[in-house]
């Protein structure tokens, strides 16, 4: 699996921080940071749950 | 089998008109410590950190928003006929396109391109009370400030800052409670701003310049654009949702500091706490209280059926104070370390903040400012609030002093 955000959209909602907190970050700076592009195991799964919630569809999944 | 909420035993919220904010959320506090769930005169309350965030990421649930005149009682078909799809209640696919063709102009890059002027317009403001040690802080920095980082964001000249201001109050008034007697007023100015947005749509569109009427207009994803029509929503949209709300926070967060003068020095000896004061603030008096959704289909939750057309109120005001997420709820501290959960203020799911890059930034560059020009804050008098209403809340007037410089 692979995890890409489109920047030039992600609004940085943190909705995909609460939903797979291992696989992204928010940081202090408020721009988002992909912290795994290729998560396994339960990440998968929750992964795909952030692309599907996050308000700006900026996640995609390539599986 | 799920038991049908009509059938169980549930704490019931009274509305008392009477009820001051503290003695209402007092009361929906203690009902959260035994309940998740409570009734209430429209239909139920989420009052938990988990069942809040549950009920705003679960998409069978959607926006009431767009039915805040309806459940005041208002039937006029002129105006109900006019209410068309908004961001702020769309939902499924209309609700993706929409976000995804505005994201960019929301994005934490375009909201610190506004920083510098967010700093000027708050210094601008406070000069004219700077050299008295006295301000009625609502009246002269709180309510005026963001309309210029609306107009500037917009693209509205700086002569029609006070007509905006104008409608946008105006419009607001949906939310106050109030919507038979002022119903007039609030179509009039709805259909003002929508003439005037759509003139200056006309003026972008011959002539761009660097504003987010200018980039909506661009906006565009495989050939998709916005029409004007939807423009206009959007315009309409930001409106709404980005004054009350800021000028509301901003004006908690003053009085909250105001009543803590040990925080409000740690914050002036350490400005790197700004952002973190910031989400404190919104977390422990936030602005928006609650929001409703309904239910699209029939919905199964943490063992309970809720029949479609089911209207639920998520308590943000008690999710915040949830002590299984955040530890000693009800101490303000803006050292408090992040615990990896966000405040529900902004919302969650789908139609979380679409403004929260541009919320944060207004307040903490207005904190800043505001930390290193106002020594020994304090309370110079009664903070007045706002009626608890179906919306926004904050302090009406707020009278402080401080060390003149």
């Amino acid at each position: 699996m692979k995890v890409t955000v489109d920047f030039d959209i992600c609004a940085s909602t943190g909705a995909c921080t609460q939903i797979a907190p291992e696989v992204f970050e928010i940081r202090t700076d408020g721009y988002l940071y992909i912290l795994q592009e290729n998560p396994t195991g339960a990440n998968e799964e929750l992964a795909r749950q952030a692309a599907d919630l996050c308000p700006t569809a900026a996640i995609t999944i390539e599986e | 089998m799920a038991t049908p909420v009509a059938d169980i035993q549930l704490p019931s919220i009274p509305v008392l008109l009477d009820q001051s904010r503290s003695e209402r959320l007092a009361l929906l506090r203690e009902t959260a410590a035994d309940s998740w769930l409570a009734r209430n005169e429209i239909g139920y309350s989420v009052l938990t950190y988990e069942s809040v965030m549950g009920i705003l990421r679960d998409k069978r649930w959607h926006s009431a928003t767009g039915l805040v005149a309806q459940m005041q009682g208002i039937s006029d078909d002129a105006f109900l006929s006019r209410r068309r799809v908004s961001i702020l209640n769309a939902e499924g696919e209309v609700h993706v396109r929409l976000r995804r063709l505005v994201a960019p102009a929301f994005s934490p890059r375009s909201a610190d391109r506004l920083r510098p002027f967010m700093r000027q317009t708050v210094n601008e403001l406070f000069d004219a009370v700077a050299h008295t040690g006295k301000a009625e802080i609502v009246r002269d920095v709180c309510e005026p400030y963001p309309i210029p980082i609306i107009c500037e964001l917009l693209g509205a000249p700086k002569e029609d800052w006070k007509l905006f201001s104008r409608l946008a109050t105006d419009v607001l008034r949906i939310f106050g409670g109030n919507l038979a007697e002022e119903f007039p007023l609030i179509v009039a100015a709805q259909q003002e701003l929508e003439t005037y947005t759509e003139g200056l749509i006309a003026d972008r569109r011959s002539q761009p310049a660097d504003d987010l009427i200018t980039d909506l207009i661009a906006a565009e994803e495989s050939g998709d654009k916005l029409n004007t029509e939807e423009l206009t929503m959007m315009v309409e949209a930001v409106i709404v949702g980005g004054t009350d709300t800021t000028r509301n926070q901003l004006g908690l967060a003053i009085a909250l500091f105001a009543e803590h003068p040990e925080q409000w020095e740690i914050l002036r000896n350490d400005l790197s706490l700004v952002p973190r004061a910031v989400e404190e603030v919104m977390r422990f008096s936030g602005a928006v209280s609650g929001t409703i959704r309904f239910a699209s289909e029939d919905i199964e939750y943490n063992g309970v059926l809720f029949p479609k057309g089911t209207f639920m109120s998520t308590s943000m005001s008690t999710g915040n104070f949830d002590a299984s997420v955040f530890p000693t709820p009800n101490v303000f501290d803006i050292t408090r370390e992040p615990v990896g959960q966000p405040h529900l203020s902004l919302g969650a799911g789908i139609h979380y903040c679409l403004g929260a890059s541009l919320a944060r930034a207004e307040l903490q560059e207005a904190f800043s400012v505001l930390a290193e020009r106002m020594p020994n804050l304090s309370l110079n008098g009664v903070v007045e609030y706002k009626p608890t209403g179906v919306g926004i809340f904050g302090p009406s007037s707020l009278p402080v002093s401080f060390s003149a410089q």
